[in-house]
C-alpha cells in the first residue's frame, strides 16, 4: 500500500501542479505586488502631495469637509483619509449614487488634497498597484466571474500540489536544511524543497484562504440550496454574515450638535493617543446620517477601531462593533485578515512580500524541475515548455515593469490611459512570449534575464526624466514610498543581473565539460 | 485495433481525473449543503462553516480517488458518497 500511496500521491503532484503552474505563478506574482500596492499606488501618483508635518486633526477636517461640500453634495458617502505611514497624504472620497438621467453607475471618487493649498490634485489616469493587485483574482480580458472560477480552480490545484508534496515529502526536516550545489536535477529539487517548506505555513494559509475569499460563487450552489436562489438571496446572506455585535452608548452630546467636528472631538477626547485615519459620513441622504470616526488598531489581525455616531430619538449614542455576530464568521475573517496582510506594519509586510516570492519561486522551480526530468526525451513540446517558462517567469516581471514604464510615458492628457497601462503589461509579456518561442531555450532565459535586469534598472532613471522625483530629491524629501519603491526596483535588477550571470558562467563550464567529454571520447 | 496496455492507462488515467475534478466537486458541495442545512441551529453559522469545509472535503476527496488501488472503486466510492450525502439532506429537512 505504501509504495503505491507515494506513488500515486507523486503523479498527483507532478500534474496538478503541471497544469495551472503559469496562472499559478502569475497570481503569486500579482498578488505579492498588493502587499505593497500603497507603496506602488504613490510612485505611480507622482503627483500626489505627501504630507510629512503633523497636521491638526480638525484643519484637515475643515479644507476636506469644504472641499466634500463643493464637489459630493449629492454624495450618500463621505469618507476623508488622514495621513497615515502608509498613506501620507489627505483623502476625500465619496460615493455617488447612480443617475437615472445620465445613466451613470453607482460609483467611487477618490482626490487627493494638497495640504498647503487645500485644492484638490489632479493626478494621472492609472489603476495604480491596486490594479495590479487584483489581477490576481479578477485576471483580465474576462469576465470578472470567470476570473473569480478560474483562479479558484488553480488554487483548487495549488491546494492539493501541497498537500501531496508535504505527503510525498520524505524527510521534511532534514531536507528543510540541505542544499546540494551544482548537481543539477538534484540542486533545483532541493531549491524547490526549501522554496517550499520554509514558508509552509504561508503557503498554505494563503492558498486555504484564498480559496474561502471566493467561496460564495465556487460553490455558490451550495447558497442556493440551503439559503436562497439568486442575486438578491445570496446578498442578503452575504449581508447577514457580516453582521455585527454592537455596543450602543449613549453619550452626553446633544443630537443638534452632533456633527463631523463634534464627533471628532469627543472620539479623540475617548482615545487620546490615537492617531484618527478616517472619518467617514454614511448614510448621508436619510434621517440618521452616520458620523465615523475610524483610529489604527494598535493590536491584533484588525486594521482600524471604528466609532459610529448617530443621533437616535433626540441623543447622541457611539456604535462600537464588538467583533461579528456569528462565530463561523469570525474565523472566515480571521482568514481573510491573514490573507490580506492589511494590519501588517513594516517588517511583517516584507516577510508576507517574501513568502509570496518564495512562493512563486516554489512553482517556477517546479516548472523547471518537469522540464529538466524530460530533457532526455528530445521532444518539441518539452522545449517549447522550456521557452514558455523562461516566457512567464522572467516575461511576466518585465511586462509589470512594461507597466511601470507605461506609467510614466504614456500622455497623462491620453484617453483611457489607466486601460492602456495595463494592455502595456500583456502587451509586452506577448512579446516576451513570441521572444522565447524564436531562441534556443538556454539562451532565451539569459536573454529574459538580461532585459529584466536593464527593464527594472532603468525605472528609477525614467521617473526621474518624466518627473520631479529622482532618488536624491525623495530622500531630501523624506519621501519613503517613493524612494523606496525607487530603490526595490534596483534590487530586482540586481538579482536578475546575478541570475543571468550566474546562468552564463554555468553554460561556460557546461559546454566545456562536453567539450572535454567528447574529446576524450574521441581518443 | 487492439486496445494496447496504454489505452488502458490512458483511459484509467483520465477517469480518475474526471471522477476527482467533477465528481470531487459534486461531494463537497453536497456535503456542504448538508452541513449547511443541518450541522447548527443557527442556519448562518451553519452555510459559513460548510463553505468553508467543502474544501477541504474535496480536497480529501481527489486523494482518495487517486490513492485507491481500482478506478472502479474511486468512481463507486464517490457515487455513493453523492447519493448519501443528497438523501441525508433530504431525509433530515423533512418533508417540505
Amino acid at each position: 500500500m505504501r509504495p503505491r500511496f507515494r506513488q500515486s500521491m507523486s503523479w498527483l503532484h507532478t500534474w496538478s501542479g503541471f497544469v495551472f503552474a503559469w496562472l499559478l505563478f502569475f497570481i503569486f506574482i500579482t498578488g505579492t505586488a498588493g502587499y505593497f500596492e500603497n507603496e506602488i499606488d504613490r510612485w505611480m501618483k507622482p503627483e500626489i502631495a505627501i504630507v510629512n508635518e503633523p497636521i491638526d486633526d480638525l484643519a484637515i477636517l475643515d479644507i476636506a469637509q469644504q472641499q466634500l461640500t463643493d464637489n459630493a453634495e449629492d454624495a450618500t458617502q463621505w469618507y476623508i483619509s488622514y495621513p497615515s505611514a502608509r498613506n501620507p497624504y489627505i483623502d476625500i472620497s465619496w460615493l455617488q449614487p447612480a443617475n437615472k438621467e445620465t445613466g451613470a453607475r453607482r460609483q467611487w471618487y477618490e482626490k487627493n488634497l494638497a495640504p498647503d493649498t487645500s485644492e484638490l490634485i489632479t493626478t494621472r489616469e492609472t489603476s495604480g498597484g491596486e490594479a495590479l493587485y487584483r489581477l490576481h483574482y479578477s485576471l483580465h480580458y474576462v469576465p470578472i466571474v470567470v476570473g473569480y472560477l478560474v483562479t479558484s480552480l488553480a488554487t483548487m490545484l495549488m491546494l492539493i500540489g501541497l498537500v501531496t508534496g508535504v505527503i510525498i515529502h520524505k524527510k521534511i526536516f532534514i531536507e528543510f536544511f540541505t542544499f546540494r550545489a551544482n548537481k543539477g536535477l538534484r540542486s533545483w529539487l532541493d531549491i524547490h524543497n526549501i522554496f517550499s517548506v520554509l514558508p509552509l505555513p504561508f503557503h498554505l494559509m494563503i492558498t486555504y484562504s484564498g480559496l474561502i475569499l471566493l467561496m460564495g460563487i465556487s460553490f455558490a450552489p451550495v447558497v442556493d440550496a440551503t439559503y436562497g436562489e439568486g442575486k438578491k438571496m445570496h446578498r442578503q446572506l452575504y449581508n447577514e454574515t457580516q453582521a455585527e455585535n454592537l455596543t450602543k452608548e449613549v453619550i452626553a452630546l446633544p443630537a443638534e450638535n452632533l456633527s463631523l467636528e463634534s464627533a471628532l472631538i469627543d472620539a479623540k477626547s475617548r482615545f487620546k493617543d490615537q492617531a484618527v485615519s478616517y472619518l467617514g459620513l454614511i448614510d448621508r441622504n436619510t434621517e440618521q446620517p452616520g458620523f465615523e470616526v475610524w483610529f489604527g488598531a494598535q493590536e491584533g489581525i484588525e486594521l482600524a477601531t471604528l466609532f459610529t455616531y448617530r443621533a437616535v430619538g433626540g441623543q447622541v449614542q457611539i456604535e462600537q462593533a464588538t467583533g461579528k455576530k456569528y462565530s463561523a464568521a469570525e474565523v472566515y475573517d480571521v482568514l481573510e485578515h491573514l490573507h490580506e496582510g492589511l494590519f501588517a506594519d513594516t517588517y511583517l509586510r516584507w516577510l508576507y512580500f517574501l513568502s509570496g516570492l518564495l512562493g512563486a519561486g516554489m512553482i517556477a522551480t517546479g516548472m523547471i524541475i518537469w522540464v529538466q526530468k524530460r530533457k532526455k526525451q528530445q521532444s518539441r513540446f518539452i522545449n517549447v515548455i522550456d521557452k514558455l517558462n523562461a516566457a512567464v517567469v522572467v516575461g511576466l516581471p518585465i511586462g509589470i515593469a512594461a507597466y511601470f514604464w507605461a506609467n510614466r510615458l504614456l500622455p497623462v492628457e491620453m484617453a483611457s490611459r489607466a486601460h492602456w497601462e495595463m494592455n502595456s503589461l500583456f502587451i509586452v509579456f506577448a512579446l516576451c512570449s513570441c521572444f522565447c518561442v524564436t531562441r534556443a531555450a538556454e539562451k532565451a532565459w539569459q536573454n529574459m534575464l538580461w532585459l529584466a535586469a536593464v527593464a527594472y534598472a532603468l525605472i528609477p532613471l525614467v521617473n526621474m526624466l518624466t518627473t520631479k522625483h529622482s532618488i536624491l530629491s525623495s530622500l531630501q524629501n523624506n519621501d519613503w514610498l517613493m524612494l523606496g519603491v525607487d530603490l526595490s526596483m534596483l534590487v530586482f535588477a540586481g538579482g536578475f543581473a546575478v541570475t543571468a550571470i550566474v546562468l552564463q558562467r554555468r553554460s561556460v563550464i557546461g559546454s566545456a565539460n562536453a567539450h572535454i567529454k567528447q574529446t576524450v571520447k574521441g581518443i | 485495433m487492439n486496445i494496447t496496455k496504454k489505452h488502458l492507462s490512458v483511459f484509467h488515467v483520465t477517469t480518475r481525473v474526471l471522477i476527482a475534478l467533477i465528481g470531487g466537486y459534486f461531494v463537497a458541495m453536497h456535503g456542504a449543503i448538508l452541513i449547511g442545512n443541518h450541522l447548527l441551529s443557527d442556519k448562518t453559522n451553519s452555510i459559513i462553516t460548510g463553505l468553508m469545509s467543502s474544501f477541504i472535503i474535496y480536497l480529501i476527496t481527489v486523494l482518495f480517488v487517486f490513492a485507491t488501488k481500482t478506478t472502479l472503486r474511486a468512481f463507486a466510492v464517490v457515487l455513493v458518497s453523492c447519493i448519501l450525502l443528497y438523501f441525508l439532506n433530504y431525509y433530515l429537512q423533512g418533508p417540505q
